[in-house]
């Protein structure tokens, strides 16, 4: 009994994924009924970023020599791991903090929501492109290249769609938020970076102070 | 049993520290992988003798910064004595056969004849061309009746252009097969300067592009002020240091080159044109990828000189680490040998590298100055065979010794791509394909790809049909049954 339960709950969890796949063909419908009609969960989300990093490990590791030439030694899909969601993060927070300065009308988590939700492109292109490097010649990888970007461009027109949709936002000022969330990123980037550089300053500031009191 | 087992432990002891014999070098040698990483590989080339002058005869004394090694068409050494001027012209043997310091002109012997000469070069005819420094010229010497006889000399060209203090001051000479002279002059950025066989001023020859970033652009034009700009390095093209001439007549020149991600290696062809091959994406003709950069030997290698060889390849040598690079036709790096220390057979100042035979001199200017004599290991002689065989296109036969290297180096990926170009050529293309990922040859991979899928499809399509046309029969075959036994029925229910 407990097993079909469980079974129910899952096909009832999967049900919520057909609004990423709705957001692709109808992007406006689809980010409206996410946000207004409160379709949209957090879990979803989270299944299409891990989605997301696992088809990226696995395009690193079973990509084909011809399009993918990695050094065995140095592949670390951890690492890839850290950057996107790193960049996620910074995206979401410096795209918030400039939206509420901006009338945007999304809170932080639509925003990461939308992101996150507007990613089944390239869930649905990395892996397909994956196998398919594995029959292709070094002449006829641009198909997988142009597979991958296309994924990659249909990725960033969604998040356009969705920040426009969550924020309720014009075109021009959507993209006038976006020029200035780049902005934000860097900013905040530098504060960490002038942040980290002051507290390793004081980390060996005390530990000077340390040592010379042992040696004393 | 328990002796038995001492017993049998101490013998195994024995004979695993029996005499193992190797060359010992004072260095390690490596070389660089598909992606640019450092990996380490069996020495090729080792160090068998040092000599200075006083070995060849007591009375020479000592060299001083000697600047040029140059080897003739009759294998005779020269090592031009920069601060004693004079060349020293001696055989393999160590025998003496004559110093030039001065020559007979017009039947008059003119005593020190040469003023601080920087670079000699001995054409095919003998006549000896020797770039001296500080007599401003390039003079052109033959022997005659074991004496040296003038004949005639290149002098600072009249051209427009040049400042009016300009000084000639001649660094290296080279002829090539036609007669023109090239020669690199100190201070002249413009190119390696032309001259025809008689002397006249042809042009400049090989110039360096000037690069320049946008980054430097927009300092320049808008943020710094003039006498910031004026302290400021000028953005002229860089000062070629070196040439050789190779058996096509390409002149393989060297040149100061402050980016690291650039070929500090050129060849030339007749038109001046830089013609290098490098198929490496990774990789750049310009010695260590990887270096330090701070403290003792570190910065990028510095090519000071390079020497043409046989079957395309060329050496060139490092004043930084004072190691020897040699490059294949195809710009890959196949063996670094040398090093700076004060073990036998490492180098405190190099200054030049010449050819002969198979074997390399390299001429150290430290102390007393002294030439050190490299001569190939097993595994060298086993790469030079190889690429030789690989460049005139004897493919199979250059298999055994690849597989052979491989036996030796199995991180030497030229060897994975040899055996794998020829196991593509016999049409193993699935064996090939391993071979050639293993030497991450992406081209060939690409092509043993490209016919092993063929293959496969060949092998199976016939089976699919095969399945599929049976599969359509047994269909239709079912329709017709099910008509004939029903009519049609079926279909008016639909």
């Amino acid at each position: 009994m407990t097993a079909v339960k469980a079974v129910g709950a899952v096909v009832n969890f999967l049900g919520y994924y057909k609004i990423p796949l709705y957001i692709m063909v109808r992007p406006f419908d689809g980010f409206y009924e996410m946000k207004y009609m409160k379709e949209g969960t957090l879990k979803i989300s989270f299944l299409n970023l891990i989605l997301v990093l696992v088809s990226y490990a696995i395009n690193d590791q079973y990509a084909s020599l011809i399009v993918n030439p990695q050094n065995p030694l140095t592949l670390n899909s951890l690492w890839y791991w850290v950057m996107i969601v790193t960049a996620l993060i910074l995206f979401c927070v410096s795209n918030w903090s400039v939206t509420s300065l901006m009338d945007g009308e999304g809170k932080l988590k639509e925003i990461f929501m939308a992101v996150t939700y507007a990613m089944t492109p390239l869930v649905l292109t990395i892996i397909p492109a994956t196998i398919l490097s594995n029959f292709l010649s070094q002449e006829e990888a641009g198909f997988y290249f142009m597979i991958m970007s296309v994924g990659v461009a249909y990725f960033v027109f969604l998040v356009f769609c969705g920040l426009v949709v969550v924020h309720n936002y014009g075109a021009a000022k959507a993209v006038l938020s976006i020029v200035l969330t780049f902005f934000a990123l860097l900013v905040i980037v530098f504060l960490i970076t002038l942040l980290l550089t002051l507290w390793q300053q004081l980390y060996v500031f005390g530990f000077s102070i340390y040592t010379e009191l042992m040696f004393r | 049993m328990l002796k038995r087992l001492v017993a049998l432990t101490l013998a195994v002891l024995i004979v695993s520290a029996g005499p193992t014999v190797f060359a010992d070098t004072p260095f390690q040698g490596y070389t660089y992988n598909f992606w640019g990483t450092l990996v380490p590989s069996p020495a090729a080339y080792v160090p068998v003798r040092s000599f200075g002058l006083h070995n060849i005869c007591a009375e020479l004394g000592d060299m001083a910064d000697p600047t040029d090694l140059h080897v003739d068409p009759e294998d005779n050494v020269y090592i031009v004595d920069w601060g004693n001027d004079r060349i020293v012209v001696f055989d393999m043997d160590l025998n003496l056969i004559r110093v030039i310091d001065g020559y007979y002109r017009d039947g008059i012997w003119v005593e020190n004849g040469l003023n601080r000469p920087h670079g000699v070069f001995v054409t095919d005819d003998m006549e000896i061309f020797i770039a001296d420094e500080l007599n401003n010229r390039v003079v052109i010497l033959k022997v005659i009746d074991d004496d040296v006889h003038f004949l005639r000399e290149i002098l600072s060209p009249e051209v427009e252009g040049l400042e009016d203090d300009f000084d000639f001051l001649p660094m290296n000479v080279l002829v090539d097969r036609g007669g023109r002279v090239f020669v690199i002059v100190r201070h002249v950025f413009e190119g390696i300067m032309s001259f025809s066989a008689d002397g006249e001023f042809i042009g400049y020859f090989g110039t360096i592009e000037v690069s320049f970033s946008w980054i430097d652009m927009f300092w320049r034009m808008f943020l710094m002020t003039q006498a910031q700009i004026d302290v400021d390095n000028a953005i002229i093209p860089r000062e070629f240091r070196s040439m050789d001439i190779d058996q096509y007549g390409f002149v393989f020149t060297t040149h100061i080159e402050n980016w690291h991600l650039n070929n500090q290696v050129m060849r030339l062809n007749p038109r001046g044109e830089d013609v290098l091959v490098n198929f490496n994406l990774n990789v750049t003709i310009n010695g260590d990828q990887v270096f330090r950069e701070a403290g003792p030997m570190s910065g990028m290698s510095v090519f000071i000189d390079v020497i043409a060889r046989s079957h395309g390849k060329y050496s060139a040598l490092c004043s930084t680490r004072g190691r020897i690079y040699t490059y294949d036709s195809e710009g890959n790096l196949l063996y670094v040998f040398g090093g700076t220390g004060s073990l036998e057979g490492m180098t405190r100042m190099p200054r030049s590298i010449e050819i002969i035979g198979d074997d390399i001199l390299l001429l150290d200017a430290d102390g007393r100055g002294r030439i050190i004599h490299y001569a190939p290991t097993e595994y060298g002689r086993l790469v030079n065979t190889a690429i030789a065989l690989r460049y005139d296109g004897h493919d199979r036969q250059a298999v055994e010794y690849w597989r052979q290297l491989v036996m030796l180096d199995e991180n030497f990926a030229l060897a994975w791509s040899g055996i794998g170009r020829s196991l593509l050529a016999a049409g193993y293309n699935a064996d090939a394909m391993e071979y050639l990922r293993q030497g991450m040859d992406v081209r060939y991979f690409s092509i043993a790809f490209r016919r092993n899928r063929l293959d496969v499809m060949q092998g199976a399509l016939p089976n699919i049909f095969t399945a599929g046309s049976v599969l359509v029969v047994l269909f239709v075959a079912y329709k017709i049954f099910y008509r004939v036994k029903f009519g049609k029925e079926g279909e008016d229910d639909v």
